[in-house]
């Protein structure tokens, strides 16, 4: 009889000496195969919940996270140390394969994140994987919320043609598509990218045929410290409508690059470029 | 430049291309204009690479070169090449020259530094392919030519240079027997008439007993004859140079014929 | 007939005596201007129209795109002489996988670090080219002396080292800048000249241009074999490390200014060739305007001609490359009919 008691206390102990207390992380473990998933995650202030991020993310200061993987090659193993449940990602779901085979329950959720739309979507579908749809939702809110104040300040006015190019050496154009597109056409403009030859969303042109697409205002995104080489140089085609009309501009910030739900936030500056008139506090200087 | 004959002349030359392995020793040779001077010996006697020291194209381990009793590095390339003239064994270019883009060439030491030929160095390239006979193969190309139409094009060109010596390395060891006679009459020509010093490395000693002046015995780098034809072929003296049994036949001529068994 | 005679003057047999500096500067005018014509006519082609800014502009990068093929053309040729090979190309020598390097290394650096001003990708390039020339003339040499087939060798091998090093580099360089790195390998030209570069590197064409022609002469003599030609007249050696030289320069400029694009080092000369004969004083002229002239053209082609085919940019290397499979099978087919026959 000893014997049996015996037996339930360590049964017991066991038992519960098994289960961990407090988890590492909530349930579900995302991995967020992206740097644009990753920031999504952590701006939804869900960034607990992620064990895992691809190679070239950019976390919150004072965060760091294991690194998984390289753009296009998931490191299988290293996914599964890390006992995942959900992986977030932009690539085929098909690179995945092996880790479904070892751990059929993890949930891949792929996504394409290319316009405005798809950054709403995008939200709300993460939201849903970790368990807290509420958040996703009402960040989803917060950005078309912010996109429609900006068309509402624009609203009526005669488009001017917007062209958004990344660097100026080889010259990446944003055609239609792209979110930074849709926010050309929500600050009021019309994207002058669509006209610039090409297939892909994202243009690698000639500068001729920039100049060719008779963009009102030129917009040029560089790395920081190379603004002023930039418009020097796109100031040489004085035969542009943008550099007649003194409207050609720089941006630095990474996150005309990178679809996040930041990029609301670059809708009202984008829209002070375009429509300077309607700036919060009287005309541009 | 002095105007007599000029003299090339190797006094004790030693050479190795590995420590452990001389390849000439202690050889002396005398070249000037007028003589036909043939180098006879086995294979790997050192012959080739004597006509490469004597050329400067191979600085001697010992000894020396001169050629009118200055040392040779103490010439320049160019001056060297209005001096002595080279014709290799066999006739090749990389690119498909005309005959007489070939024997201008020999005339890159005389011409300035462009390398441009003016109406003197057109003239003497016409007379060097005259001496040789390959004015009318003036327009082909060097692989259309037969082997001894070849050679002689590279004698021209050599001829080209205006040399005082004239140093060849087995002209003829792949040509057929009218070519060779050819080749050699051409030589012999050339010593006596132009005048100039010729030296040839040789295979066929008949061939060089027949129309040299001076035969030289090569046997591991050494000098073990030297002396008119009449003198050097002897069946012991040639015997032991080659390592072969000799016979000497009489055919008639000047110089005995040379049998090996 | 001895050497102290003077042979007479035959009408018949002695060519009838042009001066040579006269028929040089008939050909230099006639290539001359047949290059301004060539890179007019293509200055009135492109995407925009053309007002007299736009022109300016593609005058500048025709004169970029004249100076590259030029220097391509012409550093092909020296090296076809220099190795005795019809098959050599400028890229052999290691230059443009050591060029990549140094923009790779760059890009690789620069989230990193401020890069000091003058490390723009040309001069990266041009770097970065110069020293694997280096590295490829310690590695081959010996002595101080330069031999064909080890010029050859430590090419492949300094090549292949230079492709291990950038796939290495590839593990820390950002995605985007990738894409623009491949973008550069493929080789290309833009509008966006840097004046200064553009005239440095003009003049170290140019210079190293009228230098090769200068030792046309030497260099048709490498083709008798060295001891001919030694015995003729040619430090071979000195020869050798001066066309080495020669070469390194233009093709560092020519990569600098356009990144490394193929084959027309080895298509240009050899067209030249065929045409003209191998005589290198004649070449060294022609094939470096024939050279320019090739790439103004193809430049033009590739400036204008997307929205016709419905893509951005096309960079000059894809339609060099595109040209030089056909024309390599071409050559194939020749040489095998030879062999045959």
């Amino acid at each position: 009889m000893l014997k049996h008691r015996q037996i339930a206390w360590v049964a017991a102990a066991f038992f519960l000496g098994c289960s961990d207390g407090a988890p590492e992380a909530p349930r579900p473990r995302i991995v967020a195969y992206s740097p644009a998933l990753a920031e999504m995650v952590f701006d939804l202030g869900l960034g607990d919940h992620v064990v895992g991020v691809a190679a070239r993310t950019s976390l919150p200061a004072g965060q760091s996270r294991p690194i998984v993987g390289g753009a296009h090659k998931p490191n299988t193993e290293a996914i599964l140390a890390l006992e995942p449940d959900v992986v977030l990602t932009q690539v085929d779901p098909k690179k995945f394969q092996p880790l479904r085979r070892l751990r059929p329950r993890v949930h891949i959720e792929a996504m394409t994140i290319e316009t405005l739309d798809d950054i709403a979507s995008a939200l709300r579908r993460i939201g849903r994987v970790a368990g807290r749809p509420e958040v996703g939702n009402a960040a989803a809110e917060r950005f078309t919320e912010t996109l429609a104040a900006v068309r509402k300040r624009v609203a009526g006015r005669p488009r001017p043609r917007v062209l958004f190019v990344m660097g100026y050496e080889r010259p990446y154009v944003a055609a239609g598509g792209t979110f930074v597109g849709d926010l050309i056409e929500v600050a009021g403009g019309v994207n002058a990218g669509a006209d610039v030859p090409g297939t892909q969303r994202w243009r690698a042109a000639n500068a001729e045929a920039v100049v060719a697409a008779r963009p009102d205002v030129l917009i040029c995104r560089v790395d920081p410290g190379a603004q002023d080489p930039a418009v020097a140089a796109w100031r040489k085609w004085a035969d542009m409508p943008a550099v007649k009309a003194g409207r050609v501009f720089t941006v630095t910030d990474r996150h005309w690059l990178v679809p996040s739900a930041r990029v609301a936030a670059l809708a009202e500056p984008l829209a002070d470029l375009v429509h300077p008139d309607t700036r919060a506090g009287g005309a541009a200087p | 430049m002095t105007n007599g004959p000029h003299v090339l002349e190797a006094h004790g030359l030693t050479f190795a291309y590995r420590p452990a392995r001389p390849v000439l020793q202690d050889v002396s040779v005398s070249a000037k204009a007028g003589k036909l001077i043939c180098l006879l010996g086995p294979n790997g006697s050192g012959k080739t690479t004597l006509l490469r020291c004597l050329l400067g194209i191979r600085r001697p381990d010992g000894g020396e070169v001169r050629l009118d009793g200055r040392r040779l590095k103490k010439h320049s390339r160019r001056q060297l090449a209005r001096l002595l003239a080279y014709v290799p064994q066999i006739p090749a270019t990389a690119f498909a020259f005309t005959v007489r883009q070939i024997v201008l060439m020999g005339r890159f030491a005389h011409t300035g530094v462009l390398g441009m030929a003016g109406e003197h160095d057109q003239a003497v390239a016409e007379q060097a392919m005259k001496m040789t006979g390959t004015v009318r193969l003036a327009d082909r190309t060097l692989d259309e030519l037969s082997g001894g139409e070849a050679q002689c094009v590279m004698i021209a060109r050599a001829l080209a240079q205006q040399p005082q010596v004239l140093l060849l390395d087995e002209p003829t060891s792949h040509l057929d027997v009218k070519n060779q006679l050819t080749i050699y009459r051409m030589m012999v020509r050339l010593a006596h008439d132009w005048p100039m010093g010729v030296v040839c490395v040789s295979h066929d000693v008949n061939l060089a007993a027949r129309f040299a002046d001076e035969l030289i015995l090569m046997r591991a780098g050494r000098v073990v004859a030297d002396g008119t034809p009449a003198e050097v072929v002897r069946a012991d003296v040639l015997g032991q140079a080659y390592g072969v049994q000799i016979e000497l036949i009489d055919a008639g001529s000047p110089v005995p014929m040379v049998v090996a068994h | 007939m001895t050497r102290a005679a003077q042979p007479a003057a035959q009408p018949g047999e002695t060519r009838a005596a042009e001066s040579p500096g006269r028929r040089l500067a008939i050909w230099l005018a006639a290539a001359v201007g047949t290059t301004l014509a060539v890179a007019l006519v293509c200055s009135l082609f492109g995407q925009s129209r053309t007002t007299p800014t736009v022109w300016v502009l593609r005058l500048q990068r025709l004169a970029a795109a004249g100076l590259v093929g030029a220097a391509l053309a012409t550093g092909g040729l020296a090296l076809q002489g220099l190795l005795r090979n019809p098959l050599a190309e400028p890229y052999i020598l290691g230059i443009s996988s050591g060029a990549g390097v140094g923009v790779l290394l760059g890009m690789a650096l620069a989230p990193w670090m401020a890069l000091p001003g003058w490390a723009t990708t040309p001069a990266l390039a041009f770097a970065g080219a110069l020293l694997t020339c280096g590295v490829v003339y310690f590695v081959a040499q010996r002595r101080g002396r330069l031999d064909p087939y080890g010029l050859i060798l430590s090419g492949v091998i300094v090549n292949a080292f230079n492709g291990a090093i950038m796939l290495a580099i590839h593990l820390y360089v950002d995605p985007f800048r990738i894409s623009d790195f491949v973008q550069w390998t493929m080789g290309r030209l833009t509008y966006q000249i840097d004046l200064p570069i553009l005239a440095t590197c003009g003049t170290l064409i140019v210079g190293g241009w009228v230098l090769v022609w200068v030792r046309a002469a030497a260099l048709n003599m490498l083709g008798l074999g060295d001891e001919v030609a030694s015995t003729a007249g040619v430090s071979v050696h000195r020869l050798r490390i001066e066309i080495f030289a020669l070469v390194g320069l233009m093709t560092a400029a020519a990569v600098a200014l356009a990144g490394p694009i193929g084959f027309l080092g080895l298509i240009v000369p050899h067209l030249c060739r065929m045409a003209l004969g191998p005589d290198h004083r004649r070449l060294a002229i022609v094939a470096g305007f024939a050279g320019a002239i090739f790439l103004m053209a193809v430049d033009t082609v590739c400036r204008s001609i997307g929205p016709v085919i419905r893509a951005g940019d096309v960079p000059v290397g894809i339609v060099t490359a595109l040209c030089g499979g056909p024309f390599f099978i071409h050559l194939l087919r020749g040489r095998l009919r030879e062999a045959a026959a």
